[in-house]
């Protein structure tokens, strides 16, 4: 991963951390959790950690970035965990809600796309595409991180791609994958 | 990505690329200061700090209790009439350059050795 130094052996420069990593470190997070307000959450949460600890920092072990990204993938992790309960309790109550039927073609916003084109993705498979087009990591950078073969990942990421691919091609959804997208929106402004 | 990773991936695959990075979020300037100021003031606090989606106000609310506390310490006297206790080594009497002293006279009253006169004959018995 790319060099950070620290202004001692094994001490965490935070402020430099922080404007290198915080807005990749948010897309990853936005990413994987379709949710920007946890992700903030996360993300306060693991550069705290970082702080804290970072006498602590041990640069045998690896770079700065892949320390702080460690923290933020535990920290997801418990999250998820303690969120897992909660979902199942709110998709129980929304299951038993009757809808009228031209709900079903209601307009759908961006937070709702992510989250139901990541739903399809295994906790491996969101990890991977959130880091690499989230966070801008390279394959290598990925491969460290999650200690797993430069291969393994690419074919995971390829996998998820043609998950999404054929979850954002739905009829009901309307967006083509086939064609490129700019700005922000998941509804297209196509470049026709 | 590297140009080599983008042309390693096929056209619909690399759509689908661009749409996830599509979906990253905007951030300005004024949101990474406030997120930079909400780690320092978790890692100074030792708690979580509000935020959306809703934390503890733990150290807040506490706060707001330890300062309710105090002033009401000081309310206390002034309802009782009575004047804060006067610090060790000193007499009431002695103290009453403090605001609290000018306004609550020490001692309970004449007959108190530490009653303080307003008056020369403030607490002289009128003649039957």
């Amino acid at each position: 991963m790319g060099t950070l130094r620290g202004k001692t052996a094994g001490e965490v420069d935070f402020e430099q951390l922080f404007d290198q990593e915080a807005e990749p470190l948010l897309g990853f997070l936005t990413l994987r959790t379709g949710n920007r307000a946890l992700a903030e959450d996360v993300l306060a949460d693991a550069f705290e950690r970082v702080l804290r600890k970072r006498d602590r920092f041990n640069p045998r072990r690896g770079t700065q970035k892949s320390w702080l990204y460690s923290i933020a993938l535990n920290m997801l992790s418990d999250q998820i965990r303690r969120g897992q309960a909660e979902q199942r309790a709110v998709e129980r109550v929304e299951a038993s809600s009757t809808q009228p039927p031209a709900d079903q073609f209601r307009e759908v916003d961006d937070r709702d796309l992510l989250e139901r084109a990541i739903s399809v993705l295994s906790a491996d498979e969101r990890d991977a595409v959130a880091l690499r087009f989230g966070a801008e990591l390279t394959m290598p950078e990925i491969a460290e991180l999650i200690g797993e073969p430069l291969s393994t990942v690419e074919g995971r990421i390829y996998r998820a791609l043609r998950r999404l691919r054929d979850e954002i091609s739905e009829p009901s959804v309307g967006i083509d994958p086939a064609r490129s997208y700019k700005g922000r929106s998941s509804r297209m402004e196509i470049d026709e | 990505m590297s140009d080599r990773e983008h042309e390693a991936l096929p056209d619909d695959l690399r759509s689908t690329a661009e749409w996830l990075r599509a979906q990253k979020p905007e951030v300005t300037g004024h949101d990474l200061d406030w997120l930079r100021s909400r780690v320092n003031q978790q890692a100074t606090s030792g708690a979580p700090a509000p935020s959306v989606v809703g934390r503890s106000r733990r150290p807040i609310s506490t706060a707001i209790a330890v300062v309710a506390l105090a002033g009401g310490l000081g309310g206390a006297f002034a309802i009782a009439g009575k004047a804060p206790p006067a610090p060790p080594g000193k007499s009431a009497s002695s103290s009453g350059k403090s605001a609290a002293n000018a306004q609550y006279k020490p001692g309970k009253g004449c007959g108190d050795k530490n009653h303080v006169h307003e008056r020369e004959d403030e607490c002289k018995k009128p003649p039957k």
